[in-house]
């Protein structure tokens, strides 16, 4: 077995001097170099360590390094104190800059007298060029952190902050990020926010997937839009997050004001489109008015000139009436004269009727009372007919701002129709109830001036007669329209009707029933403005 | 007997009428078919009671029935409208146009002596 290896021998001291990539070097009291190895040797730029012997750091290197060498090495041995891991910049001949790690020691010989100094420096070059590019690159993202205006922080498994921005810590009421680590949300935040963003740090954690633009409001009127992505260690443990938020209060008011905006336009649009409705319908009321008048002096003028002459046959008729004639047929043939006269003057009366201007006096008027009125004055023709009558009238009817007359004539005309449409009887209905209108094709068929949102009361007449032709059902309002036989109906009882309604903004339809006969409904406004 | 003016530019209706009334023995008729003669013929004829059509060429009835009113000799002469242009629908209450009685074109015989009965006077 061979023998221990002592540091002082030779061999193992040549060995290390000679094989190690540090610079190894001795000194003597003056500074002078005693022996250097070989790879300082080369670093001098010299062929043989031998002939760095007697020199010193002022002949390899500018004197203002080689000074600060040799007053290191001064204080070394007056102190007698080492002096370890100075990391030293060497500008070499070439120009390069090379950085050194240097440590040196007091040299001394075997009865402890300080014969010099003795040093070992290493080439740390390129873990210093590392190390200025790793803190260049840590500089710049800590500008970046601390200068975005968007919040940037992280935070450990315990919810507690590691990192915080400028932006993020001033958000938090706290002048610095250093204020805001090691605290957690429960200590910045109101206690419901800090547990909704704590509940987010853990869904994050547990699911270990980011959570991507998550809206949230921290804080009364401030609005932030948050991105938290999960942080891995080497093993792939989640160690944490980190976070990215943008505060999106600003957008977030400019997006309330403009969807307020928008409300207010769809409203003025709205408004605008109703206000476009009503002027058609006043409009069409006018023309219609127009039209009227023109009707009416068209109606005077036929009264005139039809009613003189009927006036003569009537009166002619009547002097006849008391004369003999030896033609038995005579009396029959005055007798139908006089029924065309009647009915002549009855199409004119009724013309004259329609095209009359109409002033309106509406009073708030109980519509049940108007029907039961209606049926004493129909009663004739009811009475005249088998007619079962049933009245379901509603007891919670409002008063409805109408013309009382007008409104009766209405009804009248209605129940007499219903009433000759049973000629051979039958059953007649009237019902009334109220209700408010939801929307037009929705709890009521057609539009008239009603809106959404009006009280309206609905009257029914349903009748089991003949009906109306299909064909002819949508045409029973117009003008000189009958279904009854020539001579029974003039054509404008629901023509004047209908145009009663009109007056009232209210609607009138008329239906066929599937089980038979007709249904009349007349929907007026209780509402009074 | 009592005497009637019929005052109606339609002189056919005026005839038919004067006849008919006539015809029943108790009423002696005399016709004008210009309205701007009634006033002079109602002078002339003194008449108990005046049926006076309201459409009329050159005056019309209203002129000439108020022209006969302002008249202090014949004032007090009751004045009926016969009209073709108003139906019974449009007149004041009572049955009155401008505070006259008025019968609507045609009008039958048995209502035209009821109307003439009710305003002559007793």
């Amino acid at each position: 077995m061979a023998p221990p290896m002592q540091t002082s021998d030779p061999l193992f001291l040549h060995a290390m001097l000679e094989s190690s990539p540090d610079h190894i070097y001795f000194k003597d009291t003056q500074s002078r170099f005693l022996r250097i190895n070989q790879a300082l040797a080369e670093y001098f730029g010299l062929k043989h360590p031998s002939e760095a012997l007697g020199k010193t750091d002022f002949d390899f290197f500018p004197s203002e390094k080689a000074e600060e060498r040799f007053q290191d090495e001064r204080c070394i041995m007056e102190t007698r104190k080492p002096i370890i891991d100075k990391i030293e910049r060497d500008a070499q001949r070439n120009g390069k800059t090379v950085w050194v790690l240097t440590s040196k020691s007091p040299l001394c010989d075997e009865s402890g007298n300080l014969v010099g100094t003795f040093g070992i420096s290493r080439d740390i070059t390129l873990l210093k060029e590392m190390e200025d590019a790793l803190w260049n690159e840590r500089n710049l993202l800590r500008n970046v952190i601390d200068n975005v205006p968007d919040f940037i922080f992280a935070k450990d498994m315990d919810g507690r902050y590691t990192l915080s921005n400028q932006a993020h810590a001033h958000f938090l009421g706290k002048n610095s990020p250093e204020e805001v680590f090691g605290k957690t949300l429960f200590d910045l935040l109101a206690p419901a926010a800090a547990a909704n963003a704590h509940a987010d740090d853990v869904s994050v954690w547990k699911s270990r997937k980011p959570l991507l633009d998550k809206i949230e409001s921290p804080a009364p009127e401030r609005w932030l839009s948050t991105s938290k992505i999960p942080i891995f260690d080497t093993r792939g443990e989640v160690t944490g997050l980190v976070a990215i938020a943008r505060d999106i209060t600003a957008q977030k008011r400019a997006q309330e004001t403009m969807e307020k905006t928008n409300a207010e336009l769809q409203q003025s649009r709205e408004e605008l489109v109703r206000a476009v409705e009503e002027l058609r319908s006043v409009q069409l009321q006018l023309i219609e008015a127009e039209k009227m008048k023109l009707v009416g002096r068209l109606a005077a003028g036929v009264a005139h000139e039809v009613k003189n002459p009927l006036a003569i046959i009537g009166m002619g008729l009547e002097y006849l009436r008391g004369q003999s004639f030896a033609d038995t047929n005579v009396p029959g043939i005055l007798e139908e004269i006089g029924n065309a006269v009647e009915r002549a003057d009855s199409v004119v009366r009724e013309l004259l009727d329609f095209s009359a201007p109409k002033p309106m006096n509406r009073i708030p008027t109980d519509v049940n009372r108007l029907i039961r009125n209606a049926f004493v004055l129909a009663r004739g023709e009811i009475g005249a007919r088998k007619i079962a009558v049933e009245v379901d009238l509603a007891p919670d009817i409002p008063p409805v701002p109408l013309d009382a007359m007008k409104i009766e004539q209405v009804l009248v005309n209605i129940l007499s129709n219903a009433a000759h449409a049973m000629e051979e009887g039958g059953k007649l209905t009237v019902r009334t109830s109220t209700h408010q209108v939801t929307g037009i094709g929705e709890n009521i068929s057609h539009p008239g001036n009603l809106r959404p949102g009006a009280r309206v009361v609905t009257i029914e007449v349903l009748d089991t007669g003949h009906g109306v032709p299909e064909p002819f059902i949508g045409k029973v309002f117009e003008p000189f329209f009958t279904t009854k036989p020539t001579g029974k109906g003039t054509g404008l009882g629901l023509t004047v009707t209908k145009t009663i309604i009109d007056l009232h903004g209210g609607t009138i339809e008329m239906k066929n029933r599937p089980e038979g006969g007709a249904c009349v409904t007349i929907v007026l406004n209780a509402d009074t403005d | 007997m009592k005497k009637i003016l019929i005052v109606d530019d339609e002189a056919g209706f005026t005839r038919l009428m004067k006849l008919t009334l006539q015809k029943t023995g108790q009423y002696e008729v005399t016709e004008e078919n210009d309205g701007s003669r009634a006033w002079e013929t109602a002078r002339k004829v003194r008449p108990d009671l005046i049926l006076m059509d309201i459409v009329m060429p050159k005056v019309d009835g209203g002129d000439a029935a108020a022209r006969i009113q302002k008249d202090p000799d014949l004032a007090h002469i009751p004045i009926v409208f016969l009209t073709a242009i108003v139906s019974k629908k449009d007149a004041q209450p009572g049955g009155l146009i401008g505070g006259f009685p008025f019968l609507s074109k045609p009008v039958s015989l048995n209502e035209l002596i009821a109307c003439i009965e009710k305003h002559l006077p007793r």
